[in-house]
């Protein structure tokens, strides 16, 4: 699931490079304001100096201390520019990321089907041999409207069964996917312009909103209902089906979740200090008690890496809580910014293993990523513009690349939510299922 | 140094220390040197018992002290050190309270020292033996000569407003002592040592360091005596002499001190035993001991190598050894012979850091941390910088209250060199995660943080404030020397330390002997130089202010008729003057390099004029002006100046304005601006994302 939620959310972030784009230049933006006093000082320190052409080769320590030492006032505000834009590019990281989850939601479409994890999450959840039978009649075949699904289960059900399984059946047998096709409104307006016969439009119509994850899976259904000969019309349909950035839904998502956002993000930043300093003060008074001022400096050492770990995950811990928050506001249209961290807290609590594991395998990349670039960097030390350059643009391959693992993280993490939520394979009690209720949609169960 | 002296040497002591074994119930000890390095005219035999409850020193010293000055003294003064912890009072807890302005002081339990009994000898000990039992027996009831008691005072020679302070002691004598002459003392005291440690003496626990622990006569000269208070800015200042300490601690406890073991310790039988430690020509004894210690051994060419190691850094035992082996060797190649045999090494407890970093004779604290990675040579630096001690000052004996520069000063500058032969040219000081730092960074940050508050030469409690102190005392005479060494040359600066070792060796210079030696091996008279880097807190930037080219203007006018080409043209010919224009003279550009000195320190340096043709002119320049112009008329324009341009002169504040380009590069700004925009995007990225592990890489 972790693989799955890991390759769907980067296949999300890459098919939205827009979205990365806009985290990037906002990145880029913001240090360049931040870099504007350094490159000032600089300007102001070297004048005309030949240090200028020295410095294009590797660092000179000696005009790192003359510069420090002799332009004070650069850390001053360099700092206080970094907390400032950094406060700054914190709220509109926030507003971004609304628009990211939100195209990222709209990614995801739910099909439904009766395969071995559903049958065995049923059989967990009480489900009696009978009618487990009963189901194995549409075992494997995939629904991708409630509809049919439901009418298939009254196919195959009685209606007792249905008034006592029915909930249940529905939610175990609720999947997932990343759709690459969608039926839009586009596609209906396209038909229209092309006159389609009206039994296809109104076919098509009918799929409104269904979400395919493979162009042939589209393909076949349309084959099905149309039959042989209607290539043209398929070709339409799968042609304007295809996903496509929508930045009315990037930008409505991002200015929608904002307000929200930055009182999730404050309510995280509250919770990492409050349980941070708490971790710090237990370590120092419990070493205080237990060992008195004459610890001995391998304890000392080692309780300082536990409790830089520690607070690693409770970093790690805080983020995953205020990205589930997000996500979950984005998803339920969630306005209080407590009760989304109450439900991702609830949420991370059922399910703590997938979501940190997640979190921790794009953590991990992000090191790799890092341990990628750093000796190609240091390969750019030759004093030439080409070669300056030539860094610059692997810098920025850098960030970008970081920016494309943060938003793969989102849509992973988003991609993870919606699987664990609905189709967990854990068993789960009926009454674990109503507690849970109000995540799913508001459609009618059966 | 010869294989066959370091044979005789390590022979000669061996068979010394086997028949002190033989004779092991006279307190005989060995002859190390068959001819004495020094004067010797300090000479202690101490027998001590170490309370490791409390701190309590108890102990019995015979102090055999000669007159080598050529006038008289009917007094004897005293250094008291351990009475600088005696109270909040005292001259050195004063100096150590301001240094910490507004932090309260750290709880201390108070250190002391009381002499109880103080008496003349009938007559001078020619032998360690000829007193031995007066130190030895239970009772000192029955100490004969005079007594010298109630003979005694305290002075405040640096700060006589400081009444209370008890750091020196003056004792009258009954007669004088001639030049000359020489007499022997018995003294009885008490000491209680500070915990935790304070100003590098002290016990934490089980961990004691024992340092100026016992009543250290000053130093007479034809100047009168020389005995400073003790200032939490100062260390010290000593005559050389031989020393038989008898310390008496528990059983278990391994001890290290200054000099060398004679025999096994002898078990006491009440759970203690007693270490016999001799030294011979040093100026001070420092012991250390612990039941926690580790021992590691090594060899470094002629010297024994023993290192104390605290059970925490157990690992770091051999990096003790090793730093301490290349110290030896790169001091003993280029400076001389170190006569000891032997070295020890401490390290300092956990919590008990002020004993760190300190060095006495033969023997030296150190100071690590558990985990410090190998790239990280802190360590390595202070062992290197200890070891350098024990040429300066501890050989060569100048005086730390007045002069610190001469002791701290030269041995940071060795200390440079040494790191950068022994750790490489790039990163000798850290060389971690692909960071790369040089010792002489650090020496010319420190330098330039504060680089004209105080000249380098200076009472050592009258500086401006404890950075100045140690900037003056450490960093600014590295650069200092530094600046020297680039001056005259790696060659010649070797041979100056060289000969300033050998001939000022168990002596004590001053900064004119210095000086006069530089003077001598260079053969430059440098006295302008050094009245500047040590007496005054001039400071030394030269600058290219201004440059500029443009095509030569003809001279025009009613008073130019001649008319020549640009094949006679010459612009050094006044007669020219009187031309016409013609436009072949317009491929002449006339350019001008304006220079200044910033500062107040005249050096003469050196000016790289670079053409666009790539032609280079050499210039120099003595930098007695406050500014001087070059100018050039030639068929090529200028492309840029520098002052200096090997960076050679260190002391220069600022490298940065010793250049100027007609056209200058943007390049360097563009990649530092790049790279601060790339750490910026970096960093602001950190709060949203998941990698805070990369902070490590």
């Amino acid at each position: 699931m972790v693989f799955a939620s890991l390759k769907a959310g980067l296949y999300q972030a890459w098919s939205n490079k827009r979205i990365l784009l806009a985290f990037y230049f906002l990145n880029l933006f913001a240090g360049l304001i931040i870099m504007l006093p350094f490159r000032q000082s600089l300007d102001v320190f070297m004048e005309e100096s030949l240090m200028g052409e020295k410095l294009a080769g590797k660092i000179d320590l000696d005009f790192v201390i003359e510069f420090m030492s002799n332009t004070p006032q650069f850390l001053d505000v360099s700092i206080a520019m970094l907390v400032f834009g950094g406060i700054i590019y914190f709220a509109l990281n926030l507003f971004l990321s609304g628009g990211a989850f939100t195209v990222f939601a709209s990614m995801i479409s739910r099909f439904f089907q009766i395969n071995k994890d559903t049958l065995h999450a049923l059989q967990e959840a009480g489900v009696p041999e009978p009618v487990l039978k009963d189901l194995m009649v549409i075992r494997d075949e995939v629904f991708h409207d409630r509809n049919s699904f439901q009418e298939q289960l009254r196919r195959v059900l009685s209606e007792s069964d249905i008034v006592e399984w029915g909930q249940v059946i529905n939610y175990f047998a609720t999947r997932h996917f990343i759709h690459r096709y969608k039926i839009t409104d586009q596609v209906l307006d396209h038909l229209k312009s092309l006159d389609a016969p009206a039994h296809i439009f109104e076919y098509v119509k009918s799929l409104h909103g269904e979400g395919f994850h493979k162009k042939i899976r589209l393909e076949k259904y349309l084959q099905d209902f149309l039959g042989e000969g209607q290539e043209g019309w398929i070709n339409e349909i799968t042609a304007k089906a295809r996903y496509r950035y929508s930045a009315e839904t990037f930008w409505q998502g991002a200015g929608k979740n904002w307000g929200r956002f930055i009182r999730i993000g404050l309510f995280g930043i509250a919770y990492f200090i409050v349980i941070t300093l708490s971790l710090i003060f237990v370590k120092f008074m419990g070493e205080d008690i237990l060992l008195g001022e004459n610890d001995y400096q391998w304890i000392t050492y080692w309780l300082g890496w536990m409790l830089l770990f520690l607070i690693y995950f409770i970093f790690l811990g805080t983020m995953m809580l205020v990205d589930y928050a997000r996500i979950y506001c984005v998803i339920n249209n969630e306005r209080s910014a407590l009760t989304a961290l109450r439900q991702a807290f609830g949420f991370l609590r059922r399910h703590p293993r997938r979501p940190l594991t997640l979190a921790f395998t794009f953590s991990l990349l992000s090191i790799v990523t890092l341990i990628i670039y750093n000796p190609i960097a240091d390969l750019f030390t030759a004093p030439s513009a080409m070669i300056i350059f030539m860094l610059f643009v692997w810098q920025q391959i850098y960030i970008i690349g970081k920016m494309f693992l943060r938003l793969g993280l989102y849509a992973s993490e988003s991609y993870l939510y919606h699987h664990l939520r609905i189709a967990t394979p854990e068993p789960l009690s009926p009454k674990d299922i109503d507690d849970s209720s109000e995540f799913v949609s508001p459609e009618p169960s059966i | 140094m010869s294989a066959a002296f370091t044979f005789i040497h390590r022979g000669l002591f061996l068979s010394l220390l086997f028949l002190q074994i033989l004779l092991a119930q006279t307190p005989s000890p060995p002859v190390l040197f068959s001819e004495p390095l020094s004067p010797r005219n300090a000479n202690y035999d101490i027998k001590v018992v170490l309370n490791t409850d409390n701190g309590e020193l108890q102990a019995r010293q015979i102090l055999t002290w000669k007159n080598t000055a050529s006038i008289s003294t009917q007094e004897l003064q005293f250094h008291l050190y351990l009475n600088g912890f005696r109270n909040n009072r005292s001259t050195f807890m004063q100096g150590y309270a301001s240094s910490l302005i507004d932090t309260p002081l750290p709880s201390i339990k108070w250190g002391y020292i009381d002499i109880n009994r103080l008496q003349l000898l009938p007559a001078p000990a020619t032998n360690v033996q000829q007193y031995y039992s007066l130190i030895d027996k239970e009772s000192s009831a029955a100490i004969p000569g005079t007594d010298l008691s109630t003979a005694t005072r305290f002075i405040q020679p640096d700060i006589p407003a400081h009444t209370e302070d008890k750091s020196v002691i003056s004792v009258a004598l009954p007669t004088a002592v001639a030049p000359g002459e020489s007499i022997s003392l018995y003294l009885d005291f008490s000491a209680k040592l500070p915990t935790p440690p304070l100003a590098r003496t002290g016990f934490k626990e089980e961990y004691f360091l024992v340092a100026q622990w016992f009543p250290k006569v000053g130093v007479f000269s034809d100047e009168g005596w020389n005995c400073h208070q003790f200032h939490s800015n100062s260390e010290f200042f000593a005559d050389f002499g031989v020393y038989n300490v008898w310390m008496t601690v528990p059983s278990e406890n391994l001890l290290g001190a200054t000099g060398l073991i004679v025999g096994e310790p002898t078990d006491n039988g009440d759970g203690t035993a007693t270490h016999f430690y001799h030294a011979e020509d040093v100026h001070d004894f420092a012991w250390t001991t612990s039941p926690e210690f580790l021992e590691f051994k090594g060899q470094a060419q002629d010297v024994e190598i023993r290192a104390l190691i605290q059970s925490d850094h157990r690992e770091q035992g051999p990096r003790h050894i090793e730093a301490a082996r290349a110290a030896v060797e790169f001091f003993q190649d280029r400076y001389g012979d170190y006569p000891f045999p032997n070295l020890t090494i401490v390290d300092p407890r956990r919590n008990a850091g002020r004993t760190g970093g300190m060095e006495y004779p033969t023997f030296f604290t150190a100071r690590t941390f558990y985990g410090a990675p190998e790239g990280l040579h802190r360590l390595e630096e202070v062992i290197i910088h200890e070891f350098g001690h024990n040429y300066f000052q501890h050989m060569l004996a100048s005086n730390e209250f007045e002069e610190t520069w001469l002791d701290e000063g030269i041995t940071s500058y060795l200390e440079m060199l040494a790191m950068n032969h022994i750790y490489g040219p790039e990163g000798d000081l850290i060389d971690l995660l692909g960071i790369k730092v040089n010792n002489h960074h650090v020496q010319r940050a420190g330098y330039l943080w504060a680089p004209d508050v105080d000249p380098i030469v200076r009472n050592a409690w009258e500086y401006y404030s404890d950075g100045s102190y140690g900037i003056n005392s450490y960093s600014r005479p590295a650069v200092m020397l530094s600046t020297l060494h680039n001056y005259l040359g790696d060659s010649t600066m070797q041979a100056i330390i060289r000969t300033y070792v050998d001939r000022w060796r168990f002596k004590h210079p001053k900064s004119q002997d210095f000086i006069n030696i530089v003077n001598e091996v260079s053969g430059k008279n440098m006295q302008r130089f050094f009245d500047q880097a040590l007496y005054d807190n001039a400071i030394l930037d030269y600058t290219v202010d201004r440059i500029f080219t443009r095509p030569y203007q003809p001279a025009t006018g009613h008073d130019y008729t001649k008319t020549i080409s640009s094949q006679t043209f010459d612009p050094t010919d006044l007669s020219a003057t009187l031309v016409s224009d013609t436009s072949d003279i317009e491929e002449y550009y006339h350019s001008e390099v304006h220079l200044r000195r910033l500062g107040a320190f005249i050096f003469p340096v050196e000016i790289e004029v670079v053409f666009e043709d790539g032609s280079i002119r050499r210039e120099t320049w003595d930098g007695e002006s406050l500014w001087h112009k070059f100018s050039y008329t030639l068929p090529v324009r200028l492309k840029s100046a520098t002052v200096d341009p090997e960076n050679k002169i260190v002391l220069d504040l600022n490298f940065t304005n010793n250049s100027k380009a007609i056209t200058p590069s943007s390049l360097g700004k563009n990649k530092l601006s790049m790279r601060w925009l790339f750490w910026m995007q970096f960093i602001l990225d950190q709060p949203e994302y998941l990698n805070i592990f990369s902070i490590f890489l």
